[in-house]
């Protein structure tokens, strides 16, 4: 029974989360979550159609924009993808909590190694 | 011989022109000529939309198996210049990932690749043991840049070093860039090469010529590590670091059985006891108690927040454990080639919202299957709030996109059948679709425990007539109106039956509940038990003469598998999944209308006291424990060398 109401439920779960988060956060932090998810969608665009990233980057080029933009997609991309799992549609976390246990251990000696490297 | 190709020249932009169609062209010829030798087809995960075509193209010439995924933090276009640690690290990652197939030789098809997107290509710079053999198109790399591009300091850097990977090139299959440029010109489809067999005879030169290959052992992880931290960092950050390790961590599986990962996500976050929760529940344990051989059973969930599967441990713990478990941390999945994944429960929302990370699974060599109980809200939307067909349409929609189905059924198969015909959806690898019977074997589903405070007197009532029991939630669908109104026909015409309805209250029967609860037979002829325990329900079995099946459409019909095991026998609508589960061991009966009920129950009656009724004793049913080697069957699951189970 309940799983037929699912497909209600599922969205008024989101709205509600939505609404929680508004209430929590503040409308101007929402607003700019939102822009930020915008931004993050049009980076993934252009990283899907290389040909138009390409265009872009010469016409920025042209403009004296690159450095703008750049700043300001790696801003993004840091920010953003703090909550998101599936970079490039593969599962690649930026989070400690969003990595298998075999992968944690990996980053943990990675991070040890280019320390070492760092002091060396 | 294994040989292992690098297909990233049908991967990269260089798809759409030559290169790609070459790729292809000289993997498949390759494949169909490859006779003992083993070929395994690598390809870079940075190009997800790639992978399933490339899957299909080669789906009945070579096991799924042996087309292997790597992956690298992205991006690492060359073009731009902040990318240049990652796609250092990124090119000793995809050599090591090379080298852990142990291959004998190595086959670049296309070397030049990486500059404008996120192909990954390098020899000798981690694992400079492999036997490369690369593809070669003419002088230039056939790669249509933009002349700004081109004659940038970067370009020629980038051109500059591929130019000396190409130097430790083992052999180099040349092909002319004339014939190149022409098939470019006239988008003609030639099939290359003429001769695949001369390629695998380059191959087999390679392999015997100078040292043997020296297989990268165990310690490949430690060794890559080392040699990834000592590429020159200039503000590399920790988000760089995490990519490396998750990419490195998925390049390098631990070494374990496959597993065949469970969705129970309703289950583990609410349980409601509904019919599907108590099929989760008995597949499971099942699926425990005997896994397939070969593999693990893992169960798993999702939620609507987050981004992809994780362990149920806390699940597990309280199902063992109760209550006082201690607290368990549910870690992510760790997915690998060969392992399946079965959408066990019901739950669209979460399938919907895990697509992507579904996808992920499918690309990685994982077989996605879902379970499908039933199509009603699309083939009886009236009875269903407005919004259910769309939603169930959206949910079929979304599990067809992966490797197949397993309904509960031969009745909803064929209703799948109907809605592929009809949904048209487009596919590149063909769905699978079987059936298999659910258990009967309530005692093995975990059944619940309990008695109500009036369970005695209700049971007292029921012995003082024949009882005709339904089970089953209250709904437009299960006919419950219609068995109502022939019940009244029948007290008013003096026959002393009573009429038994076990189930919760569902959906747009606001009417129905009114006219149950103020009916004038409410407790004497007339009972409606809700939300009652397993333990309760087998009691009221015991106590009925007669389970009335009445329900339009159903994906099962466990009830009556239920009334047959209590030796109850079965008036049931004549339709078809009934017809498929109770065969000749039921009484039919048409119809919408009330007489057409009341005729049935009063012949039945008649047959009854003469002991002419049909018996359910002799109903075929099968365990959990059967029903779930039917469910495995249906899934057609491989083992570690590629042989069905």
């Amino acid at each position: 029974m309940k799983t037929r109401f699912g497909f209600i439920k599922g969205p008024l779960d989101w709205l509600l989360m939505q609404a929680k988060r508004l209430r929590k956060e503040g409308l101007r932090t929402r607003l700019k979550a939102l822009i930020k998810k915008v931004l993050r969608k049009i980076d993934q665009l252009l990283v899907a159609h290389p040909q138009l990233r390409q265009r872009l980057i010469i016409w920025s080029h042209k403009f004296g924009l690159y450095g703008k933009l750049k700043t300001l997609q790696r801003k993004i991309a840091d920010e953003v993808s703090q909550e998101d799992l599936l970079a490039y549609g593969v599962p690649m976390p930026v989070v400690m909590e969003n990595m298998t246990p075999r992968a944690r251990q990996i980053f943990e000696e990675l991070k040890e190694a280019v320390a070492r490297q760092r002091k060396a | 011989m294994r040989i292992v190709i690098d297909m990233q020249g049908a991967q990269t932009e260089s798809r759409f022109r030559s290169i790609g169609r070459y790729t292809m062209a000289f993997a498949q010829a390759v494949v169909r000529n490859r006779g003992e030798h083993e070929i395994v087809l690598v390809l870079n995960g940075l190009f997800p939309e790639t992978i399933e075509p490339i899957r299909a193209a080669f789906d009945c010439l070579l096991p799924q198996e042996n087309i292997r995924v790597w992956y690298a933090p992205g991006p690492v276009r060359e073009c731009e210049p902040y990318n240049a640690w990652r796609r250092d690290a990124a090119e000793r990652i995809r050599e090591a990932f090379l080298a852990s197939l142990h291959p004998d030789v190595v086959h670049v098809t296309s070397l030049f690749e990486g500059y404008v997107d996120d192909a990954v290509t390098s020899i000798g710079v981690f694992a400079p043991q492999l036997k490369t053999v690369v593809s070669l198109y003419g002088q230039q790399p056939q790669i249509d840049h933009d002349d700004v591009a081109r004659s940038s300091a970067a370009y020629k850097v980038f051109h500059k070093r591929k130019s000396e990977y190409l130097q430790h090139a083992s052999a180099v299959v040349e092909l002319d860039s004339d014939e190149v440029r022409h098939e470019d010109a006239t988008h003609t489809n030639k099939d290359w090469p003429d001769n695949p067999l001369k390629v695998i005879q380059i191959y087999e030169q390679v392999r015997d010529s100078g040292i043997q290959s020296n297989h990268l052992a165990s310690d490949g992880v430690p060794n890559l590590l080392a040699s990834v931290a000592a590429i020159r960092q200039r503000g590399i950050s920790e988000r760089d670091i995490l990519a490396v390790a998750s990419s490195i961590a998925l390049n390098n599986p631990e070494c374990r059985q496959r597993n065949l990962y469970v969705d129970i996500s309703d289950l583990v976050q609410k349980d409601l006891r509904t019919g599907i929760q108590r099929v989760t529940r008995s597949i499971l344990g099942a699926l425990q108690s005997s896994p397939p051989e070969g593999y693990q059973v893992t169960p798993v969930y999702a939620t609507l927040s987050s981004a992809g599967y994780r362990h149920a441990s806390q699940f597990t713990e309280q199902t063992v454990e109760g209550p006082e478990a201690k607290k368990v941390k549910d870690d992510l999945i760790d997915p690998q080639p060969g392992d399946v994944f079965l959408g066990l429960d019901f739950v669209a929302g979460i399938v919907a919202a895990q697509r992507p990370y579904l996808e992920w699974m499918r690309n990685h060599g994982v077989r996605v299957h879902f379970v499908v109980y039933d199509l009603l809200p699309i083939k009886f939307p009236k009875y269903f709030p407005e919004s259910a067909e769309r939603g169930h349409w959206q949910w079929l929609q979304d599990i067809v996109e992966f490797d197949g189905a397993v309904c509960i059924s031969r009745a909803v198969k064929e209703d799948l059948g109907v809605w592929l015909e009809k949904a048209k959806t487009k596919r590149l690898r063909p769905f699978k679709t079987d059936w298999f019977h659910l258990g009967g074997d309530i005692e093995n589903s975990q059944p619940s425990k309990g008695m109500s405070d009036d369970a005695e007197d209700i049971l007292s009532q029921l012995a003082m007539r024949h009882s005709f029991l339904m089970v089953g939630t209250v709904e437009p669908r299960k006919g419950h109106a219609q068995v109502l109104s022939a019940f009244e026909q029948l007290w008013r015409k003096g026959v002393e039956i009573n009429l038994v309805i076990v189930g919760n209250r569902g959906w747009m029967v606001d009417e129905l509940i009114c006219c149950l609860r103020e009916h004038s037979e409410i407790n004497t002829r007339l009972f409606w038990l809700e939300r009652i325990s397993d333990e309760y329900l087998e009691k009221i079995y015991a106590a009925s003469i007669c389970l009335i099946a009445a329900s339009e459409g159903e994906g099962f019909g466990l009830p009556l598998i239920e009334a047959a095991r209590h030796k109850l026998p079965v008036i049931a609508r004549d339709i078809p999944v009934f017809r498929e589960v109770a065969e000749r061991h039921a009484f039919y009966f048409a119809g919408r209308s009330d007489n057409s009920l009341v005729e049935a129950i009063i012949e039945w009656l008649r047959l009854y006291e003469a002991g002419y009724y049909p018996r359910s004793t002799d109903m075929p049913w099968i365990t959990w424990k059967k029903s779930a080697q039917q469910l495995l069957a249906g899934l057609r699951i491989y083992d570690a060398n590629n042989r069905m189970l």
